[in-house]
Parts: C-alpha cells; sequence; structure tokens
C-alpha cells in the first residue's frame, strides 16, 4: 500500500498537501458517494435480508378468573403473566450496485499528481486508489459518525436526527421496544385486556447525508504535455470529480482487495449508533382481586417487575 | 469525529444483570432526552470512546444509584402493604432471613428475583471501600472483571477477599488465564 501526499498550487509554490486538507478531500468524495451510494440498506415491510429477526417481547396479563361464587380464585389457580413477542424484520440489504467500471489510468495521466522526491509525476491507480478511494472507505467504515462517513448508515432514537436522512422516508421504526404498561391494568377492571403495552423506545435507520463542503485547495493533474492542471474545485460533475464519484461507488461495491462495504446485526465490524434492546418486565405476577357481586369473585395476575434488558442487537458496518 | 452522545451525556447506566448492556442518556440540541444504548465490548470502537467519558467504576455507581432509587420505592410500598395487611409479625432470624439463606446457599441462576439481586450484590460489592479504593494492579482489575462477571453469589463473595488486606485471597487461573477459582485461607 502506498498513500501518496498529493501536492496543489499555493498562488507562490507548489507544496504538498498536510493532513486537513487530505481530510477534507476524504470528506468530499464520502460527499459524493453520498448523493448516490452503491451500497445500500432499506427499510421493508416484513421480510428483510438484514438476519437476525429482531424479536421484542413483553409480559401480558394472565387471563382473568370471574364468576367464583364463594371466594376469590387463589392465586395459585390464576394464569400467570405470559410473554407476547413480535418478531421485526424490516430491514434488507445490503444491496450492490455492480453497474460500474472502475476509472483506468489513460495515458497514466488521469490521476493526481506528487512529488517523489525528485520530480512531479502522475499517481499510479493503486496509488490513487489507496490515497483518495481505499483511505475514504477506510474512513467510512468508523463507529464514529462525521462528514467522512456520508452516505453510510446508523440507527438513531429519534426518527429526525441533524444530517441524517430517514431512510424509510415515513419514520417506520425497524424495530420498538415495547413493555406492558402496568399503570392499565387496575383491579377494578377485572377482566382487564391482557395485553395492555406501551411503546419504550423505537428504533430508525438513518442515512448520514452531511452538506458539500468543497475542499480548500486544488489537486493538480499532469496532462500529457507534461504540464499541470489545477482540478476543478467548485463543481460535483467536473472530469475528475466525476472519477472520484465514479470509483468511490465501484470501489464501495465491487472492490475484491477487502475494502467494500458491508452491513450486518451483530456480525463482525464496528457499532454504528444506538444497538437495539428488547426490555421486558422480569416480576412473577401481580395477584389481584375483585368481588363484582356476592356470586362473582375475581381474580387476575397483571404483568409486574422491574424493566430488564433481555436482548441487544447492533447494527454494525464493515469492510469485505 | 463523534457521536450522538459525544459531549451530551446525561447518565449511564447498565440494563441487565448481565452488566452487558449499557443506557446512555443523552439530551439532543432540541433539550429532549434521548436514550443510546451500547454493547459492552471492548473490541467495539465506541464503546471503548465511552469508556473515554466515563468509566465501568461511574457506571456502576451510577447504575447503583438508580438502583437504591428503585428500590426504595419499592420497599416503601412493600412497607405500606405490610403494615396494611400485619405481615411484620416475627423477629426469628432464621426465619426472617431464609430467603437470604437460600440466596447464598441455592442461588437460582434463572430466577429473574435472584439475578436482580446478584445484581444488587455485585454494586454493593462494587461500593465497599477496600474495591472502590483497590490499586490498579493487574491482580485488581482482574478480579473486578470476574466480579462484574460472576454468576452466583458464592463467586463474587470468594472475589471479594482479594480485595482484603488480612490474609489476602489467590486468584487461581488455568493456562489460558481464565480464572478458575480463588483460594480463600481462614483467619
Amino acid at each position: 500500500m502506498t498513500v501518496r501526499t498529493p501536492i496543489y498550487y499555493d498562488g507562490t509554490d507548489i507544496v504538498e498537501m498536510n493532513a486537513t486538507q487530505i481530510t477534507e478531500w476524504k470528506q468530499y468524495i464520502a460527499y459524493l458517494y453520498g448523493t448516490d451510494p452503491s451500497v445500500t440498506v432499506t427499510v421493508v415491510a416484513s421480510s428483510g435480508t438484514l438476519s437476525p429477526t429482531m424479536a421484542d417481547t413483553r409480559l401480558q396479563a394472565g387471563a382473568a378468573i370471574t364468576g367464583e361464587a364463594s371466594a376469590f380464585p387463589a392465586e395459585a389457580t390464576t394464569a400467570e403473566p405470559s410473554t407476547v413477542t413480535v418478531n421485526y424484520d424490516k430491514v434488507t440489504g445490503p444491496t450492490y450496485n455492480t453497474a460500474l467500471s472502475a476509472t483506468a489510468d489513460t495515458n497514466n495521466v488521469a490521476f493526481p499528481a506528487y512529488y517523489d522526491g525528485s520530480d512531479i509525476v502522475a499517481m499510479s491507480l493503486a496509488d490513487y486508489l489507496d490515497t483518495f478511494i481505499y483511505a475514504t472507505l477506510t474512513g467510512m467504515v468508523s463507529a464514529s459518525e462525521s462528514a467522512a462517513t456520508n452516505g453510510t448508515y446508523t440507527i438513531s432514537t429519534a426518527a429526525s436526527v441533524a444530517n441524517y436522512t430517514e431512510v424509510s422516508g415515513s419514520s417506520t421504526p425497524i424495530f420498538i421496544d415495547t413493555r406492558a404498561d402496568t399503570t392499565l391494568y387496575t383491579a377494578a377492571g377485572i377482566p382487564e385486556t391482557v395485553d395492555q403495552p406501551t411503546t419504550i423506545t423505537s428504533y430508525y435507520l438513518q442515512r448520514r447525508s452531511d452538506a458539500r463542503s468543497f475542499p480548500s485547495q486544488a489537486l493538480l493533474l499532469v496532462d500529457t504535455s507534461g504540464n499541470l492542471n489545477q482540478v476543478d474545485l467548485t463543481s460535483d460533475t467536473s472530469s475528475f470529480n466525476a472519477i472520484l464519484k465514479n470509483d468511490i461507488r465501484h470501489y464501495a461495491a465491487e472492490d475484491t482487495a477487502g475494502n467494500k462495504l458491508s452491513y450486518n446485526i451483530d456480525g463482525a465490524g464496528n457499532s454504528r449508533g444506538s444497538a437495539m434492546v428488547d426490555t421486558r418486565l422480569d416480576g412473577s405476577g401481580n395477584y389481584q382481586t375483585l368481588q363484582v357481586g356476592l356470586d362473582d369473585y375475581r381474580a387476575q395476575e397483571f404483568p409486574d417487575g422491574s424493566p430488564q434488558t433481555i436482548s441487544t442487537y447492533t447494527f454494525k458496518i464493515t469492510q469485505v | 469525529m463523534a457521536y450522538f452522545w459525544t459531549d451530551k451525556i446525561a447518565d449511564v447506566t447498565y440494563t441487565n444483570p448481565e452488566f452487558d448492556t449499557v443506557k446512555i442518556l443523552w439530551k439532543d440540541d432540541m433539550n429532549i432526552y434521548r436514550e443510546h444504548y451500547l454493547k459492552v465490548d471492548e473490541e467495539d470502537e465506541q464503546f471503548m470512546a465511552l469508556l473515554g467519558e466515563t468509566s465501568y467504576e461511574d457506571i456502576e455507581l451510577r447504575t447503583k444509584a438508580a438502583n437504591d432509587i428503585v428500590r426504595q420505592e419499592f420497599r416503601d410500598a412493600f412497607n405500606r402493604y405490610a403494615e396494611r395487611t400485619g405481615l411484620y409479625t416475627g423477629s426469628d432470624p432464621v426465619e426472617n432471613d431464609t430467603e437470604l439463606f437460600r440466596f447464598f446457599c441455592n442461588f437460582d441462576p434463572e430466577s429473574a428475583e435472584d439475578k436482580e439481586r446478584l445484581f444488587a450484590l455485585k454494586l454493593s460489592i462494587f461500593e465497599k471501600d477496600e474495591v472502590k479504593d483497590s490499586d490498579t494492579s493487574e491482580r485488581s482489575k482482574t478480579a473486578k472483571t470476574a466480579i462484574r462477571k460472576a454468576n452466583s453469589p458464592v463467586e463474587i463473595l470468594a472475589l471479594y477477599q482479594v480485595f482484603k488486606n488480612e490474609l489476602p485471597a489467590e486468584i487461581q487461573k488455568d493456562d489460558e488465564g481464565n480464572i478458575t477459582g480463588v483460594f480463600v485461607p481462614f483467619p
């Protein structure tokens, strides 16, 4: 791997870019990727392909016993609270756009120039990939999110988050953690509806979508006559910026050297955003009674206890 | 580089007795508190970044404080119920502490109640001065990690002896460095 230091014209001299200036370029390349990602994850109604199925579990009350003629039904005879399970399988991906082709190194002048210690030369294809494309892809799989992770996905507990686009477009959570709402179960209400849930947390799939920020310094390209030319700094569609966009999209989806982007749940890689947790009350039943008439003794066991995390699902990004 | 919660953390607590998940409470730009969960995973960049802003000890303290509030609410509610129904009658310690004895002698790893009590015991041990103020040696770190991951009250009490100054206990490990037991000398 050879990462080169690109050069630029500072108005007086040709100098090497510093780390900040190179970072600006990587963030801009991530921005170009984010305008049309080639590795996508989508929200679907059901049967999503990103395994595993995520289960939200909650307690529901046991069935009430009513109409006992002479005494309250004993605790031992009432049905225990049971577990309701709702499976979420609403994320599909990663889906790869493989319709793109890599840019060829035409005439050995397609890519930016650098100083090799004695001369100013154009980067080879391998140098260009290491310096710009692979370096950007490596930054894009960081757990920490920024303009350098544009176009990649994360999980939030809010439907709307600054610098992100909610993927479903309709604030559809990909996972909802619910628990029994113990405030809704009352002895006076026996027989209570057994399943009375409340939403604890909703989780949303988001895609990073920072606004564009052009790099502060233009890269230099060597032309076939040996002249140096500055790339256009202010257009996403200028010839070199179009090359960057094409290549970041191509290699993100089709690289065979271990730089391709991928997503999973609970697999390898860096966590993205919040993990999704299934919480449930841990009690063994809150036995309650109600006498309605002289010959109608009732009892029911309601959900109770403290909330505990039963399962934790972590959305991750990695390179394959 | 940042996470949703960077520089905005209001609280961090464990969310289960296994200590394998933490909840980060953070305040967004609209001053709304948001929950953010992370698996306890020292190979995950995000979790390690969290440890850069807080510590295991701090998370344990915050969890204990949160649990104390819930426990006190439950205790008050139970006291009111017990007084109302005349449950407070006997003073026989054997009878009164039956449940406690059972917890130590016949711990049930499948019981939610036992798991919660085990969690409370871990927090209580981490509150002890000799643990809280222990040195930063590998031995102390190993013992703390083992307490965190302990699966029974007996394991916890044995590991606690490592922090006692008189006749300190010795951690025993297998060839791969896994803890196999603790030798606790009698005083």
